[in-house]
């Protein structure tokens, strides 16, 4: 069958916008691998809390306690969602802590949005680009079931490790008490009797 | 007088034969024409659609059984998985565009099931790599990947669920620090310029069939309900019950009098029935959550698409009393929609009864499911579909709603789309005998 031009274009369009539709996923693979092979890790403590995403499944939805300290920036005026670079660093527990903000990126810096610019004081609340980590939903059930329990100071100390490369983060990993959420549930399945 | 294509035949014969322009013999032998042929060949596209719709349940059924065992499946399996639905349903549109371009169901067909394979691939590898990329900035990059498709498909299908993705979009990005983080693409209704290009294309007689009416009222209605957020929001009239109520009412009645103009068509009004119930059922969560957190702010930002899914079921509720002859649909409309803006009214002033509401809703959609496939089964292919997707989103929405097994979610969906695909061939059987004999 002899196609006429017009379908030949219209083909050879489609097939443009199918290899827009494999290159926008393609490029978020070979995004997060590199993340993963060249990236820094670095742990944040959290504050976990349960939702369900109707999209995307269910997950633990991670409030860093990062998020809510007061960063000190030399730069004037940044404005609310702007996006500034934060230098970390380590405290005495091995908790990655935000020091202060840049402009540009330097070394052993992630990319962060001003969240909520205090007045004239020179420092700023940021978001990191981290607010979630997705579970099987056996496991999201799990922890959800063994923490409901608990008081606050009975809670797992939870946090996320984080890989940073050039200011980009992804997460890789969940730890309950400093280990991985797994191993903890492993740990704590005896628990579940307790309630 | 003007001729609308609201008018059927059934109401211009008598009028044609008075007029003196048609014999009664005429009028029958057009009757008996209408009625067979054509009303059987769309009855039997619009199965057959539904019936593609039923594999793409199951399809989703088999995906999410898939998904109940994810942690157990390696990272290569997970992605391959993704990009499935994908590979499979670029290259059905791809044939479909090379050797049947003219045939408007399977180029419809595939190219929704593209569209929603493409936010179905990124959705999975987002939770695979746990991409932590803002709900906002899905939606948008699925609406600018999905849109094309439109028109080189020339799929009004995709047209409308990428309208349906731009309310989405806006609902989401209508809480201010969406806004200021994600740009305004979002912000006052500015999405919607996206849909200008199609509008001049159909206005240029790019179009085909009626759906350049089904989507130019689906996009002047969510116009017209953002104007009404507009004034309610900046105004703060919100807080009013009594004053809400009139509003929603008002505009009810106002997009029912300019559908005369805009709406080519009885059956766009049946679809929009539909359409809207799926709307109510797929957007309620963050409504009926802020509902329930008393932001009365938020909750009535976020029932924005709930207020233009309102005034299609008053026009659906219209359309029905139009369908039956008894030519009050004015007063029809009027009665539901007082009724029904009063209630969503109510729910907005009294948040803590948004629970009681969502069941009400789920259930009294569920009943009246019921009920129209008893009464449709004998009768009509269209409202027996139509029935089993309403039966079908109150299902659903409910079953995303809790925390119910993935594995169980799953065999619902492959049971439902069975069950579609069986009740079809059952009543295209049994219409089948009924005509040999």
């Amino acid at each position: 069958m002899k196609l006429s031009q017009k379908t030949i274009f219209t083909l050879s369009v489609l097939l443009m916008v199918f290899a827009a539709q494999w290159a926008v996923p393609g490029a978020i693979i070979y995004q997060q691998e590199t993340l993963r092979q060249e990236g820094t890790v670095h742990r944040f403590q959290v504050q976990p809390v349960d939702p369900y995403d109707v999209m995307r499944g269910r997950y633990v939805r991670l409030s860093l306690l990062a998020d809510q300290a007061l960063i000190p920036s030399d730069e004037e005026n940044l404005q609310h969602g702007q996006m500034v670079y934060a230098i970390m660093s380590e405290d005495a527990q091995g908790f990655t802590t935000l020091e202060k903000l840049v402009i540009e990126p330097v070394a052993n810096s992630i990319e962060v949005r001003i969240y909520y610019p205090s007045e004239n004081t020179g420092q700023y609340r940021v978001r990191l680009p981290i607010d979630r980590y997705y579970l099987p939903e056996a496991d999201a059930i799990e922890v959800d079931h063994l923490m409901s329990w608990r008081n606050r100071e009975s809670m797992p100390q939870a946090s996320v490790d984080v890989a940073v490369r050039n200011g980009k983060a992804a997460a890789v990993g969940l730890n309950l008490d400093g280990m991985p959420y797994r191993q903890w549930l492993e740990a704590h399945q005896e628990d579940a009797g307790q309630e | 007088m003007r001729l609308t294509n609201n008018q059927s035949l059934e109401q211009l014969l008598p009028f044609w034969q008075k007029q003196g322009w048609i014999t009664p013999e005429n009028a029958q032998a057009m009757q008996a024409y209408y009625r067979t042929d054509p009303a059987q060949s769309s009855s039997r596209s619009f199965s057959a659609i539904l019936v593609l719709f039923a594999c793409l349940l199951i399809g989703g059924g088999v995906i999410t059984l898939f998904a109940a065992n994810w942690a157990n499946l390696g990272k290569t399996a997970r992605l391959i998985l993704s990009f499935t639905p994908l590979v499979i349903s670029q290259i059905t549109l791809f044939f479909v565009m090379k050797q049947r371009i003219d045939h408007a169901l399977w180029r419809e067909a595939a190219a929704l099931c593209v569209a929603i394979s493409v936010g179905a691939a990124m959705g999975l590898i987002g939770q695979t790599y746990q991409i932590h990329s803002s709900l906002l900035n899905f939606v948008l990059t699925w609406l600018l990947l999905s849109l094309p498709l439109a028109y080189v498909a020339r799929s009004g299908a995709v047209m409308l669920f990428v309208t349906g993705l731009i309310v989405w979009g806006h609902s989401l990005g209508l809480n201010w620090f969406s806004m200021q983080e994600h740009g305004p693409i979002f912000t006052n209704g500015r999405a919607l310029l996206l849909l200008v290009p199609w509008l001049v294309w159909q206005y240029r007689g790019g179009g085909y069939m009626a759906q350049n009416g089904l989507w130019r009222t689906l996009v002047v209605t969510i116009t017209l309900v953002y104007a009404l957020w507009a004034v309610i929001v900046l105004t703060d009239q919100y807080r009013d019950g009594l004053t809400l109520w009139i509003l929603l009412w008002s505009l009810a009645s106002a997009v029912y009098l300019g559908s005369h103009a805009f709406i080519p068509g009885r059956s766009v009004l049946s679809t929009l029935s539909a359409l809207g119930l799926a709307g109510l059922l797929l957007s309620a969560i963050e409504f009926w959550r802020y509902g329930i957190y008393g932001y009365e702010t938020e909750a009535t930002l976020a029932a924005a698409d709930e207020y233009s899914v309102i005034i299609f079921l008053g026009l659906a509720v219209a359309a029905w009393f139009a369908r039956r002859g008894l030519g009050w649909q004015r007063w029809a409309l009027v009665a539901a929609g007082f009724v029904v803006a009063g209630m969503m009214a109510l729910v907005l002033y009294f948040p803590g009864s948004a629970w009681a509401w969502m069941w009400v809703i789920t259930v009294l959609i569920f009943v009246l499911g019921i009920g129209f496939v008893h009464r449709d089964i004998e009768h009509s292919l269209v409202g027996l579909n139509l029935a089993l997707l309403w039966i079908l989103f109150a299902l659903g929405m409910r079953f995303f709603d809790d925390s119910t097994a993935l594995w169980f979610k799953g065999m619902v969906f492959i049971g439902f789309g069975a069950g579609i695909i069986a009740v079809n061939s059952i009543a295209i059987r049994g219409r089948r005998k009924g005509e040999a004999a």
